[in-house]
């Protein structure tokens, strides 16, 4: 019985015990709450950009171009000139008269014979070909065209001419040769005829200082009986009209051809004003002349002025090398074009004084003059010649900078919500860069209010976001640099973001060694990135 | 990741299956006086009755779950002020004391069973017993750096060692035959026959994992394979040799009785197992003995699934050119892409395959032990058990008193040290009236009463018997039985 007592002596104690103990098992007063601080490392992004896509991605207008051997260049060009060869010759209208009076039938063999009897007149008349100046054609394929022939006649005898020339040649090589009724025995004759003369071939003549033609006339009248009075006459006009040119042999005089106005805009230097102060080490102007027209010409680059973008202009001037001598396709290259190439630098020319300004546009005037003295007096023009100026404003990015200051402000908002800070202490942002780049980048952003007043900066002081790469004296690559920037984003920097209304983005630029020497900038070059990220982390379950 | 998600589903069928059945390993049960199934712990171990039948489903119902880090108090604890429970997740809750607890291998343990058949019976030969039991036998492996890296996140330039992350599910029924004779006056030996059938099983082949991280990179290392046999499920591939779905088998959820014994006794999931035990007396007060269990295995082949994880992927970041992102590809288009993109490249590593054929062994035990008899009434107990587990040795001591009062009411008080806790009290009592026994025994009965919030692990062990035959050994009663 003592150990039955004793038995329940301990399960009552036990039950005691139990009550004490269940303050760890009444899960109704069990907090829900949860809270962990983890801090996340992590690799975020990594990439490589290379400079060749970098500058197609940004030169959405196609001035970016590459040399062969990778050097990037700045080319803003325009066609200058783009003149036609009837710029340079034209066959103008021309009337040419041949008359036949009373005297000239009042002959013997016409007033001594019968009625019936048909009796010929035959005239000839020596023209030329009247071009401008001296200019002097040995043939020409006409285009187009026609010879308008008009009669009028007062004999009163039934008649026609015959009109022909040796050195007009119809399309198939025959000579010229057209027969027009003239006259009647009413005595009052008038009509016309026309010769299309579309691809008719005139070749001249050498006859005192000229070249000319000969036109034949033959006036065939059959004698009615009808008396010849004194004033009866027979008019013959030949009018050639809005006669073209396929091709045209000769010598062309001197004159002035063409004179051109324009201006190339360079918007490299419109949206970035700041980079006036880079200085390349090998700017230039090429001048591409094409020419199909076979004369010499010589081309003049007049008052070429570079505007900066406050309001200071420059003038172009030349130490050698202008004007331009153009020559010309010779008769064995007929239908071909020869190119030249005129190169405006700064042995050339003041060019550094152009560039130092900060163009914004380059104005220009260009006159073309056909060359004198040359000797050679065979020239020719197609229909199809033209000459062809393009200038191309050129920028090498072979250059040096000491400091190049940027500075933007562009719009930032992120929303009413902000960044939730409730769940970060910290975050921390770190860019590690390889860059390939001459160029060091020092950047600061930062963050203002919507009174542009400063609520906080990005970076700490002096941060460099990339290091310039190392070169040699030619400026070409040795070494990439390489950085590693953290960016420090605690919770109550966080907390400002939803205030910040605008980014201003503060950059500072020099090519390595600080600008002391010239680099290149190769398509091949790369700038490396990865972005890493460190997070101090609240995870609380009655914010989530 | 869908298919990753079911098969982990599958576990907690699986899971939950297990824990139905209900029941456990009792170190304090091997002194214990008056029990038949103690020859379930060594089978050298003769019962002091001719004859018992254990009722089914009640002779023993067994449970043991086990957590190799944690207590309760170690999870939930009072709030410093108010009054209220926090979790160590809580604001003010101790993290740190949470992960100082982390081993570099922590194991959750799982086993319970239940017998449709217990009898037992003497003859001249030995004594017999016959056995039908269902059981699931569970552990989940977490390696310590996972904690670390769930609550602490990520560290510059460390690596996280997830080795042996890993569980193994295996449900089967054992049907065996025991013995227990003498040899010689003073010794008995016991062996027990096991043929098991598999029901399911997930099991883990090989896990090497591990994860270093730094802001240049991740890294991680995997070499996992996992092994499945789902009879009782049918298991859908989509096109790309991934698991799409995973359902239980209409005759099993609708629980038909005619289809049923084929899964609970599935001879495509076939094993054997044998347990052996031996008890010597060198003198009439003091008992030397020892057993081995579970010494066996299953070769699951039916429904079996494989699933490998073979990696050594490094993640430096996502790959960006800022130069694509545009109106027409924007960022988020971006961040889309590559998240898929690395979803998919992780989840490529992951192959499932059908068939296959695998075995998986049972966790043996090994148990030595000794008592001493005070009176005939009273005996002391030293056992120590070794758990022999998947790449882990658990090791526990039990010291017990055990009582008989009269000839009705046995009792036992034990204290275990288990698992790395020194805090477990046990405790124990049978009921004999008439011919009905009664038992329950717990290795952390008195834990649960005085502080079952630093308990480790709970067991329980019930049975209910008829037994017969008992009255001339009552009288004539050895000292120790």
């Amino acid at each position: 019985m003592k150990r039955q007592l004793g038995i329940l002596f301990l399960m009552a104690g036990a039950l005691l015990l139990t009550n004490c103990q269940k303050e760890y098992f009444n899960l109704d007063k069990l907090s829900d709450e949860v809270e962990i601080h983890p801090e996340l490392i992590a690799p975020l992004f990594y990439g490589s950009l290379n400079i060749g896509d970098i500058v197609e991605y940004v030169d959405s207008a196609g001035y970016a171009r590459e040399f062969d051997d990778g050097l990037i260049y700045l080319a803003y060009s325009d066609t200058v000139v783009n003149v036609m060869a009837d710029t340079i010759e034209d066959i103008p209208n021309a009337v040419y008269t041949e008359t036949y009076l009373s005297a000239d039938v009042n002959i013997p063999e016409f007033t001594e014979s019968n009625p019936g009897d048909i009796v010929h007149f035959l005239k000839n008349k020596i023209i030329a070909i009247q071009l401008d100046g001296d200019d002097r054609v040995d043939s020409i394929r006409i285009k187009g065209g026609e010879i308008l022939l008009e009669v009028m006649s007062s004999f009163k005898h039934n008649g026609y001419v015959n009109i022909s020339s040796e050195q007009i040649l119809d399309p198939r090589g025959e000579p010229f040769f057209v027969t027009l009724v003239c006259s009647d025995e009413s005595g009052v004759f008038e009509d016309s005829g026309r010769v299309l003369t579309d691809y008719y071939y005139i070749e001249t003549f050498e006859k005192g200082d000229s070249n000319v033609i000969q036109i034949d006339f033959d006036l065939v009248l059959t004698n009615s009986g009808n008396p010849v009075d004194p004033d009866d006459i027979c008019q013959i006009d030949l009018n050639f009209l809005d006669m073209g040119f396929y091709s045209l042999f000769g010598y062309i005089d001197s004159r002035n051809v063409f004179t051109e106005r324009g201006s190339i805009e360079i918007p490299f230097y419109t949206e970035n004003p700041e980079l006036a102060a880079v200085k390349f080490a090998d700017p230039r102007i090429n001048v591409w002349i094409t020419n199909s027209v076979g004369v010499p010409l010589v081309i003049t680059m007049d008052s070429a002025i570079s505007n900066g973008t406050d309001g200071s202009s420059v003038t172009l001037e030349f130490y050698e090398g202008h004007p331009f001598m153009v020559p010309a396709p010779g008769m064995t290259q007929i239908g071909s074009a020869v190119s030249e190439e005129f190169h405006i630098n700064r042995e050339t020319s003041n060019f550094n004084e152009l560039l130092a300004v900060g163009p914004t546009s380059l104005s220009y005037k260009v006159s073309g003059r056909t060359q004198e003295g040359t000797g050679d007096e065979s020239h020719f023009v197609l229909d199809t010649s033209r000459l062809i100026i393009e200038i191309e404003f050129l920028l090498p990015l072979d250059f040096r900078s000491t400091v190049i200051a940027l500075e933007d402000t562009i719009e930032f908002e992120m929303g009413d919500q902000g960044i939730d800070t409730s769940m970060i202490r910290q975050v921390n942002l770190t860019m590690s860069t390889v860059n390939e780049l001459p160029i060091k980048l020092d950047l600061q952003v930062y963050l203002l209010d919507e009174f542009y007043q400063v609520l906080d900066s990005v970076f700490g002081d002096n941060q460099v976001l990339l290091a310039a790469s190392e070169v040699d004296q030619e400026g070409k690559l040795i070494q990439a640099g390489e950085e590693e920037n953290t960016a420090i984003f605690p919770a109550e920097k966080l907390g400002k973001f939803e205030e910040i209304r605008y980014l201003q983005v503060h950059a500072r630029m020099n090519t390595s060694e600080l600008g002391s020497k010239d680099v290149k900038l190769y398509s091949d070059y790369s700038l490396d990135f990865k972005l890493s990220l460190f997070a101090d982390l609240i995870i609380n379950s009655r914010v989530l | 990741m869908k298919s990753l998600y079911k098969f982990i589903l599958s576990i907690g069928i699986l899971a939950g299956f297990g824990i139905e059945a209900g029941a456990q390993v009792s170190n304090s049960l091997y002194f214990m006086q008056g029990v038949p199934q103690t020859n379930r712990i060594n089978p050298a171990y003769q019962p002091g009755c001719d004859l018992y039948i254990g009722i089914p489903f009640l002779a023993p119902v067994r449970t043991e779950e086990t957590s190799s880090p944690y207590a309760w108090s170690d999870l939930i604890y009072p709030h410093p002020t108010q009054d209220s429970l926090i979790t160590f997740l809580h604001p003010l809750g101790d993290k740190e004391a949470f992960l100082n607890k982390l081993k570099p291998t922590n194991y959750f343990l799982s086993n319970s069973g239940t017998s449709w058949l217990s009898v037992g019976f003497r003859t001249e030969i030995g004594f017999f017993s016959v056995d039908v039991t269902t059981r699931f036998d569970g552990s989940l492996y977490v390696p310590g750096d996972l904690g670390v890296l769930l609550i602490n996140g990520t560290e510059d330039g460390k690596t996280y060692n997830l080795d042996g992350l890993s569980t193994d599910w295996m449900g089967f029924d054992e049907v065996s035959v025991g013995w227990s004779g003498a040899i010689v006056d003073n010794l008995n030996i016991g062996v027990r026959g096991k043929v098991l059938f598999g029901v399911g099983n997930i099991a883990t082949v090989n896990s090497n994992l591990s994860l270093t991280t730094s802001q240049d990179s991740w890294h991680i290392l995997s070499d996992m394979h996992f092994a499945a046999s789902l009879p009782f499920a049918d298991v859908t591939y989509d096109e790309e040799g991934k698991i799409s779905d995973i359902a239980l088998k209409d005759e099993v959820e609708d629980l038909d009785p005619w289809q049923l014994p084929k899964y609970a006794f599935n001879t495509r999931n076939f094993g054997l197992g044998i347990d052996l035990g031996i008890e010597y007396r060198p003198t009439d007060n003091l008992l030397l003995s020892a057993s081995l269990l579970d010494v066996g295995y299953i070769k699951w082949t039916d429904e079996t699934h494989e699933m490998t994880y073979k990696t050594e992927y490094d993640f430096p970041g996502f790959e960006i050119d800022p130069l694509e992102i545009s109106d027409d590809f924007t960022f988020e288009n971006y961040l889309d892409s590559a998240f898929n993109q690395i979803g998919d490249s992780l989840s490529g590593f992951l192959e499932f395959a059908p068939g296959g054929v695998y075995s998986r062994k049972l966790n043996t035990k090994l148990y030595v032990g000794a008592s001493y008899s005070v009176t005939p009434e009273i005996n002391f107990g030293l056992l120590s058990r070794t758990d022999f587990l998947t790449g882990q040795i658990a090791e526990s001591v039990t010291a017990s008193a055990n009582f008989a009062v009269g000839q009705w009411l046995n009792l036992t008080l034990s204290y275990s040290y288990i698992h790395s806790y020194f805090k477990n009290v046990g405790a124990g009592f049978s009921i004999h009236t008439g011919p009905f026994n009664l038992y329950v025994i717990s290795d952390n009965a008195l834990n649960l009463v005085f502080w079952p919030q630093d308990t480790r692990a709970v067991n329980v062990w019930l049975g209910v018997n008829l037994i017969f035959g008992c009255k001339d050994i009552y009288r004539d009663r050895p000292l120790v039985y």
